[in-house]
Order: structure tokens, then sequence, then C-alpha cells
């Protein structure tokens, strides 16, 4: 049995060799039969290869999807960084950029008046809720001192209370313990602002003949040393008339927004230099007093 | 507590009080933080650390308040020793007994705050006061009191080993 199998592979060996040294030998029968004999082992083959060549796409994009992940990852995180990074100095920027305009709306209003002014920046409030007060960054060093008045160019802002070398106090128009000497602008009636309980403000001591109008606006009527006269305090509010009072008195809704105060500046002093630069109409104070 | 972090609290506290807290006030009425620091401490650490530091912050902001010196050493002294006192007698604090505690405290100093103006200065409305001053900060210091015992006492499982031996009687004896 061994020996037929032997005999029979040897035959079959022999036949293959023979039939590719016939197909070497005669080139033609290379075109056909073989062709007919490997088309089929092609086809399989091809179809294999076409599959693994899917793959093998698949594969390449998944790993080369993978590798470009890593990369834009990485890329990623240092985008965000930049882009905080740029965000945070966009801030900055903007911030400068709207602080530059307070200072030249400040330098503006210092030029256009007379009286001699220090400029300051607010650091802090009153920590009770009892007082409205500011704490700004002059102090005695700077000239500053007690009684001084401190404005913005929307306004009165207060006077100096408290002072030391560096830093100084300001009571707000709107405390209760603040009085500014005042008038109406519309019918030059005087009277006594004073801050109320609610933060706001409000004039007394006005003639019970005062015709007074919602929207008239109050200004500092120069009697006290702190302030000149004319400058904006505030527009009237609700008008009080009572039959048996002496006085009349109205909210006063001050011109300034104390709760975005940021600059401020405090008036030195009045007498000072007192021809007035051109271009002073820039400034809310110059009309009404001339109008007198 | 550590004496250094009563010394950074009261130190960062006085700052943090007269500027970052005034983006939080409503209708210009702020948390009294200083309060809430005197009150832990009193109840907490006992009268007499209340006091101490309650005459520290009172110093400190009567230096930087538009009031008379002394005003806010007075109240927030005698909120610390106060507070201290109360400590004693509520043995199992909860956010609610804080919150009540803070408030009581509030309306008492901001009531001594009052009577004080009313002596000096005179012609306060107690009505209008009372509405827009005293009554909106006790309520105010009185929910960040809550915040707070919620926040940091309950967290840190702050304890009050002082009160073993106290020759005052607790609610649990």
């Amino acid at each position: 049995m061994l020996r037929q199998i032997i005999n029979y592979k040897r035959f079959i060996i022999l036949l293959l060799t023979v039939l590719f040294v016939a197909v070497l030998l005669f080139p033609e029968l290379q075109k056909r039969p073989v062709y007919f004999l490997g088309r089929p082992v092609v086809f399989l083959v091809s179809g294999l290869q076409k599959g693994l060549a899917r793959t093998s796409d698949g594969f390449a994009n998944v790993w080369r999807g993978y590798i470009n992940l890593i990369s834009v990852q990485r890329e990623n995180g240092v985008l965000k960084q930049d882009l905080a990074r740029l965000q945070s100095e966009n801030l900055r920027l903007q911030e400068a950029a709207q602080a530059d305009e307070r200072l030249r709306l400040l330098l503006d209003f210092k030029k256009a008046n007379a009286y001699s002014m220090v400029p300051a920046s607010v650091i802090g409030r009153d920590p009770s809720n009892w007082y409205r007060t500011l704490t700004i960054d002059k102090g005695t060093r700077d000239g500053v001192a007690i009684d001084m008045g401190v404005i913005n160019p929307a306004g009165v802002v207060g006077r100096v209370i408290k002072t030391d070398p560096t830093l100084s106090q300001v009571l707000l128009v709107t405390d209760r313990n603040s009085a500014v000497a005042a008038l109406i602008q519309r019918t030059r009636d005087e009277g006594l602002v004073q801050g109320t309980e609610r933060g706001l403000a409000r004039i007394k001591y006005l003639s019970l003949l005062a015709d007074l109008k919602e929207g008239d606006l109050v200004l500092t009527s120069g009697l006290t040393g702190n302030f000149p006269k004319g400058l904006p305090i505030g527009t009237l509010g609700r008008v009080t008339k009572k039959d048996l009072d002496l006085f009349q008195q109205a909210e006063v809704v001050p011109s300034v927004d104390f709760s975005k105060l940021e600059e401020v500046l405090v008036i030195t002093s009045i007498m000072e230099d007192r021809s007035p630069p051109a271009g002073r109409s820039s400034s809310p104070a110059a009309g009404p007093q001339n109008k007198k | 507590m550590n004496r250094w972090i009563y010394a950074v609290l009261v130190l960062l506290l006085l700052p943090i009080q007269t500027t970052w807290l005034q983006a939080v006030g409503l209708h210009a009425v702020k948390p009294d933080l200083a309060l809430l620091l005197i009150y832990f401490t009193g109840f907490y650490a006992g009268e007499m650390k209340g006091f101490m530091i309650g005459w520290l912050m009172g110093a400190l902001m009567d230096l930087f308040s538009g009031g008379p010196f002394g005003l806010q050493i007075a109240t927030k002294a005698t909120v610390g020793l106060l507070s201290g006192l109360l400590g004693r007698f509520f043995l199992n604090a909860t956010g609610a007994l804080t919150m009540g505690l803070v408030l009581l405290l509030s309306l008492l100093s901001g009531l001594f705050g009052y009577f004080f103006h009313e002596l000096v200065l005179g012609e306060i409305p107690f009505a209008e006061a009372f509405r827009w001053t005293l009554l909106p900060e006790a309520l105010y210091n009185s929910l960040v009191g809550g915040l707070v015992f919620w926040v940091v006492v309950r967290r840190l499982n702050i304890r009050r080993p002082w009160l073993e031996g106290s020759p005052f009687p607790s609610k649990a004896e």
C-alpha cells in the first residue's frame, strides 16, 4: 500500500515536472490553460486581497486617527491654553481701555475747571451698613485735608472726613450725616441736601413758595467752603409739601452712581487760578451760574 | 483654632468686607462677615476668645468706618461675649439654631448701633432705620451664617471641647 502511494506520488511529481517544463518550453500554453486554471484562484485571492486591503485601509485609518488624535489632543490643549491666555489678555486690555477712558474724562474735567484737584482711586467702602463712606488712595502727603470736597465728572461725591498720610475717607452725600448747601437750578431756591437711610438724598429747608418740579437739577450753592458753586448733585424726585410745615422738602436722585465709583477728584482749593481755560463749556457746572 | 488662623482671618476679612462684598449688597446692605466670624468664634471657642476677636475686629472696623472710634469695638466685643455665653446653653448646634442666633445677635447689635446714633446724632426715624438697615442686615447675616454653618462647620466637623467641664449647665446635662 505504502509502496503504491509512493509510486503514485512519484508519478504525480513526474507529471507536474513535465507540465512545468512543457509550460516553460511552449509559451502558448502559459496563456490559455493556465489562465483558465488560475482564474478561480486569482478570483479567490483577489477577493481576499480586496477584503484585506479594505481592512488594512480601515486599520490604517484607525491607527492614523489614533496617532492624529494624540496630536490633536495635544494641539487642543495648547490651543485651549492660548485661548484662555488671549481671553484673559483681552479682558485686561478691555479693562485698561475702560480705565483709560475714565481717566481721560477725569482729566478733561480737571482741565475744564479752574480749581485745583487731586485725582484719587477708590480702594474700599465702609465695612458697616451704618455709614456710607469710601476709602481713597490719597492722603495728607498728596495735599488732601479734612472737609475737602470730592467730585467726579458726574457731580458731587462727598467730603473728606478722615485723613491719613496715604489714605482718606470720604463721606458720601447719601450718608445721613452729610449736608451740602444746594440750590435748584431752575428756581434758584436754596436748601440743604442730606443723605437718607435708603442710600438716597433729600433736599430740605426749601421755601414753601418754591415751585418745585420732579426732574429739576440740584446744584451746589457754594455757601459751604467744600464745593464751588454750580456742581451737579442730582435731580429732584418726589416733592413733599405739607400745609403745617415751615418748609418743603424733596427727594434727590444723585447724579453720581456710587456703586460704580472707581476714580474721584478731591478739590484741594477752589480759590486757585480763577481764570477759566478755553473749552470750559464741557463742565456742567458752568451753565447755571453764568445765567444768574 | 490656631492663633495664626485667627490672625489671617481677622486681617483678611476687613479688606473683603470693604471691597468684594459691595458686589453682593442688596439695597446697599451687605452681610457683616466680621459679626459672623465673631459669632462662630464665640460659639465654638468660648466667650473669652469671642470677646477678644470681637474687640480686634471692632477696632479694625472702627479704623475704616465713618463712625466714631469705639462704637464697633463695643458692639462686636459684646457680640463675641454673648455668642460664647449662648453657646454654653446649646449643646447641639444646627443650621436653624445658627441662623436664629445670628439673626438675634445681628438685631441686638443693630439696635445698639441705632440707639447710639440716636443718642449722638438724633433725628433717625426708627421705622426707616429698622426697615432699610437693621432688618435686611440681620436677615442677610442669618442666611450667610446658615451657609457658613453648612459649608464650613459641618464639613470640618468643628466641635466644642471647651464645653466639657463647663461650670454652666448645658442642655444635655
